[in-house]
Formats: structure tokens, sequence, C-alpha cells
């Protein structure tokens, strides 16, 4: 197979997210993925996507949030950009489940918010993040195996 | 996400259809916490018709369980799907909600 290409532009609403989440199964089942790495490539890009309207763009509408998939015989890459404000590189450093100390008596030091990038680092094989002429992308790699 | 609700005995059922994501987890949190503000915290999420989740959901599920934990309530999880399941468990989320196969399993649990 050679190299194969989409890119979509959603504007910056999470009610379009889910239009994201449907394209990516789909192009994870033409790439040849289980059912389960095509939910959890899924997942991974609706994470880096909501990211990206929530806290580049602060939930306000009218930008843009631009995905490409990328298909290789060897990968498939997603390339989740906006224009907003930038993250601080180390939060994806820093990244984690935070699972460890998960148990049910402890239920009040359970965060509600902050796993998503913890998520994508479980689940892809390589993630970067890029901040250069005022685009970002969080750049998710999936090798096929 | 649709949510439709069903009171049997003391308990709350909320059953949900589609997608439990950033979007819609606004609308669950919305109903979790006027629930709560009527003291109704014996809650049961049958989640058969949840095809997906991200951690946007999960969040609200963790919140609304520490909002009737604190009102000496608790939510069950029913019927999760394989997928679904999966993330509750990579997150490790499994542990702190009570997972039942089915709405009537989650309701004797109480």
């Amino acid at each position: 197979m050679g190299l194969r290409k989409v890119k979509l532009i959603i504007e910056s609403d999470l009610d379009d997210v889910p239009l994201v989440g449907i394209a990516v199964n789909r192009f994870c089942a033409y790439a040849d993925f289980s059912e389960t790495d095509a939910f959890n490539i899924e997942l991974c890009v609706i994470e880096a996507v909501t990211n990206s309207i929530k806290h580049a763009y602060g939930e306000e509408s009218g930008h843009e949030v631009m995905i490409s998939f990328t298909l290789s015989d060897t990968d498939a890459v997603f390339e989740i950009c906006d224009k907003g404000q930038p993250m601080d590189p180390e939060r994806l450093k820093k990244a984690d489940l935070g699972a460890s100390h998960i148990e049910k008596q402890n239920i009040d030091s359970v965060a509600d918010s902050g796993r998503g990038l913890g998520i994508i680092k479980e689940i892809m094989d390589r993630v970067e993040y890029r901040s250069e002429k005022e685009r970002n992308c969080l750049i998710l790699k999936k090798n096929i195996s | 996400m649709e949510i439709s609700q069903k009171r049997i005995e003391d308990m709350d059922v909320l059953a949900l259809t589609g997608r439990l994501e950033a979007a819609s987890a606004k609308k669950l949190k919305g109903c979790v916490d006027a629930l709560v503000k009527e003291k109704r915290v014996k809650l049961i999420v049958d989640m058969a018709g949840v095809d997906f989740i991200d951690s946007s959901g999960l969040g609200t599920l963790v919140s609304s369980l520490r909002a009737v934990n604190e009102e000496k309530g608790d939510v069950k999880v029913a019927a999760l799907q394989k997928q679904v399941r999966s993330i509750f468990e990579l997150t490790r989320l499994h542990r702190i909600f009570g997972i039942f196969d089915n709405v009537e399993v989650a309701r004797k649990s109480f």
C-alpha cells in the first residue's frame, strides 16, 4: 500500500467532535486495525481534538481544528493541530493515568479530569507535540503489526 | 447521547444510548445534579447502549459518584460493552465503581 492521507477540518465545537471519531474509526478499519485498536485510536484522536477545543481555544467557537490521518505500510499517523494557546510541553512529559492510587476508599483523591494525555501515551506507540509558527500539533503514531 | 430515566423502588436507573464524551457528558452531569438535589442518590447507570466513552465521560461518572457518596448514596454501572469496559480497566476506574452485568444484578447489590 502506498501513502494514503486524509485531512479534515472541524469548527471548535464539542458537538462536532464525534464526526472526527467516526471518520477515524472507518479509516482504521480500512487500514486493517483490529476492532479494539480502532476503538482505542479513535479514543486518542477524540482526546486530542477535545483538548484543542477545551484548552487551546477555551471552548470558544469560531476556530478550526485540523486533523490529518496518514497511512503507510508500517504505521498510521494522526496529526491534530490548532492555532490556539500552546500547551506547556511538560504536561505531555508528565502525563500519566494517575491510576496507581485509585481505590474505592480514596475516591476524594481520584481526579475528574486530566486523563486524556495519559490515555494517549498508554495506547499510542509514539506521541509528539510541536508548537511553531502559531500552529500547535499533537502527533500520534500507531504501528501496524 | 440519549438518557432515559426510570424509578425502581428508591433507585433511579439512567439508561444511556450513544456516545458518552465531552459534549454529551454535560447532559449526564445535569441529570445527576438534579437527582442529587432531590436527595435521590441510589443511581444505576445502564451503559448497554453506550458504544464509546472518553475521559470526559469517565470524569463525569467519577464526579457523579463523589456527589452521591457525599449523600451516602452510590453509583452502580451496568452492562458495559466490551470496548468501553476495557477503558474503565485501562484507567483503573473499575476499582471505584460497582460494575454489574445488567441492571437487575446492580439493583440487587444496593
